[in-house]
């Protein structure tokens, strides 16, 4: 697994590739955590672009979940980039497609934020 | 204040000071407490230590002046001097003494002026270190007094006891972190070596293996491939401990799962070694020797990757050493090719598989036990089955050895055609192949580290495409079959990364079923049920993946110890194939 963040002024771009899975969807969270959590969070807002995601199990959409609760604490907001065929399914099953931000690209994602 | 109220008052302080030392027992923190009250109650400028190392016969210092790490022979110099004879050393004018050596001055830049210099005594008189104090702070020319050297010898033989307290201390924490390390590796290697023989008609199995006090790397197994082929492997792993018996439990499950899709033994051993080479752990690698028996045509093929040759023993005594162009052993270079060699059994051929422990088995004289007393030991019982064979070689090996502290594992595995051939009423279109051939069933072992997870779901998901399963099917089910590992990771062995988890995959009834036994704690099953699906939690929502995809999910705790997760999928119609 690759991880790929990266701080444009208060949004934080987060591009993962490869398997997320239990024994590598920790990386993911520290990676990210420094920017999102602790009183004056850095980034106000964090987009996850998952083009390149070839598998995410539960652990995986752990990670998001804890993103998109922390950030929401500090009035931040979250979202989700270009999911690849893996990510929509493991979305839909986990119904997590029912209250993330989803968009087709990472330009459509930052727009607006 | 009169001089002896002076001294009355270090006292106190050095008792203070011998009660604060006996309470540490980390060393580099006495190391530093110890400098730091001799330079505070010697009222000198600085303080060195320097400890005694009885194998070099040098004195050295991790702290002395903030210097890293410095050592120079007993006898050298002041501090040296000290070691050497235990008397004290005072020097009230340092530049006027011959035995003072100013390089460390033009180095530091420091100026000593004064030194007093006094042996760490042990009660027993053990000179274990030496303590030096420079320059005693004062106004006019001042110099150590007699009762400083009183005082700094007193406060020297409570530093001494505590430095020998706490050497002592930190020896019994890494002896105990190496025995748990030993266990941990005990316990990963034996419950990854086979639990039973396998059963096949018209041979006979014998296996044997006996740990070295270390641990060392050897390991066997048996690969059922199909009703008439079993792989064995026979491997020795470089190096011992907790790393080489992960990387043994890791080999393992390669083989398993390779031998799945590939069927001659030299490429087998091609993409294991290629799997092994990119992982390149720590330089190690491993050698071995890789069997597939076929019962029915009663003929073994075999290759090797730097390993003793097998042994072939005739019924009438007569033996041949069974070698092969070798390859180099696995885990070293990628993209190597290996050679193979296929030879038939005839009724009461056995055929021995050993590491370099058999071999090199050595008794009080040093001698090496050897290939010759081998063959000896199993002419003799040539005759005999193959449980006879073992234990005769086994006698006569351990009569070789003797009291001898064994010092490498003793492994073989030792099979043998019976006399009459069986008669097969057996389908002769059953492949061993996916889909599966007749008996319909893969079975593979892992350990329980999240680091196998990848590689069960790309072995998981190449046997659905053979099934014709569809790819969002294939996912998903994957998926599941990945959560249900995890679950038993995170829940049955609470993230014991050494634990085993075994699985067996079988079609029956138009159906797949994917079954994960552990041997770690049993959850109520009660408990177990996908939770809300607000309620995020990893655990809960791995859970629901479960019953989500799989049409049947069964948990089995009867079994005295541990879990059978049975996982059912329906085969996709035949419709559907393309």
């Amino acid at each position: 697994m690759k991880i790929d963040a990266n701080l444009n002024g208060a949004i934080l771009v987060v591009k993962l590739e490869g398997e997320i899975d239990m024994s590598s969807s920790g990386q993911v969270w520290d990676a990210v955590a420094p920017y999102v959590d602790g009183k004056k969070p850095k980034a106000k807002a964090c987009v996850y672009e998952l083009s390149k995601v070839t598998y995410m199990d539960s652990s995986g959409i752990a990670t998001l979940v804890r993103t998109w609760q922390t950030i929401k604490k500090s009035g931040g907001k979250m979202r989700i980039a270009a999911p690849s065929p893996s990510v929509k399914d493991v979305f839909e099953l986990a119904h997590v497609n029912e209250i993330f931000e989803i968009f087709p690209t990472i330009e459509a994602a930052v727009a607006g934020l | 204040m009169a001089e002896k109220e002076i001294k009355n008052e270090r006292l106190m302080v050095l008792l203070e000071v011998g009660r604060r030392l006996a309470s540490n027992m980390d060393l580099d923190s006495l190391l530093e407490l110890i400098i730091e009250q001799a330079t505070h109650v010697m009222d000198a400028d600085r303080s060195s230590l320097f400890l005694v190392d009885k194998t070099t016969s040098e004195l050295w210092s991790k702290i002395a002046q903030g210097a890293s790490e410095i050592r120079f022979p007993i006898g050298k110099g002041i501090a040296g001097y000290v070691a050497q004879t235990g008397e004290i050393i005072n020097i009230p004018d340092a530049y006027a003494d011959p035995r003072f050596n100013p390089a460390v001055d033009k180095q530091t830049g420091y100026h000593t002026k004064t030194i007093l210099c006094v042996p760490l005594k042990k009660t027993d008189g053990e000179t274990v270190g030496v303590i030096q104090v420079l320059n005693k702070k004062g106004t006019k020319k001042v110099v150590f007094t007699n009762d400083d050297e009183e005082i700094l010898l007193a406060l020297a033989g409570q530093a001494a006891v505590a430095i020998t307290n706490a050497i002592y201390h930190r020896e019994v924490l890494a002896k105990q972190k190496m025995e748990r390390d030993l266990q941990i590796a005990k316990s990963v290697q034996e419950s990854f070596l086979p639990q039973e023989l396998p059963t096949r008609k018209g041979f006979q199995f014998e296996a044997y293996y006996n740990a070295a006090q270390e641990v060392g790397g050897d390991f066997y197994d048996f690969i059922p491939l199909s009703e008439d082929q079993l792989g064995i492997v026979m491997g020795d792993v470089s190096g011992k401990g907790v790393p080489a018996a992960l990387f043994m439990a890791r080999l393992m499950s390669d083989f398993r799962f390779i031998s799945l899709t590939e069927s001659e033994p030299k490429d087998i051993l091609t993409k294991v070694n290629d799997l092994l080479s990119k992982r390149s752990q720590r330089g190690m690698f491993v050698t071995l020797v890789f069997v597939i028996l076929d019962t029915l045509k009663r003929r073994i093929t075999f290759s090797s990757a730097g390993h003793l040759p097998p042994l072939l023993m005739h019924e009438n005594g007569r033996s041949h050493l069974l070698e092969l162009e070798s390859g180099i052993p696995l885990g070293i270079a990628e993209g190597r090719e290996f050679s193979q060699d296929s030879v038939p059994l005839e009724g009461g051929d056995s055929i021995l598989l050993y590491t370099d422990g058999l071999m090199e088995a050595r008794n009080a004289k040093e001698e090496q036990f050897g290939i010759q007393k081998i063959l000896e030991a199993m002419a003799k019982k040539s005759k005999s089955n193959a449980h006879i064979m073992t234990k005769y070689l086994l006698d006569v090996v351990n009569n070789f050895v003797g009291d001898t502290p064994q010092h490498d594992d003793l492994t073989f595995v030792l099979f043998k055609a019976d006399k009459s051939k069986p008669t097969s009423k057996k389908d002769k279109t059953a492949s061993r192949r996916p889909g599966f051939g007749k008996s319909q069933s893969i079975g593979i072992s892992v350990p329980s580290d999240p680091k196998f997870l990848s590689l069960i779901r790309k072995n998981v998901d190449s046997i659905l495409g053979d099934l014709n399963f569809v790819e969002a099917d294939r996912r998903k089910i994957v998926l599941a079959v990945d959560e249900a590992t995890s679950n038993v990771i995170k829940y049955s062995y609470k993230g014991d990364l050494t634990k085993r988890i075994d699985f067996m995959i079988e079609m029956a009834g138009g159906n797949i079923l994917f079954k994960i036994r552990d041997y770690g704690e049993t959850p109520d099953v009660e408990k177990i049920k996908p939770r809300e699906i607000k309620d995020l939690r990893p655990g809960g929502l791995g859970t629901h993946f479960l019953r989500e995809v799989m049409d049947d999910v069964q948990y089995d705790t009867s079994l005295g110890v541990g879990t059978l997760l049975t996982l059912t999928k329906k085969l996709p119609n035949r419709e559907n194939k393309s």
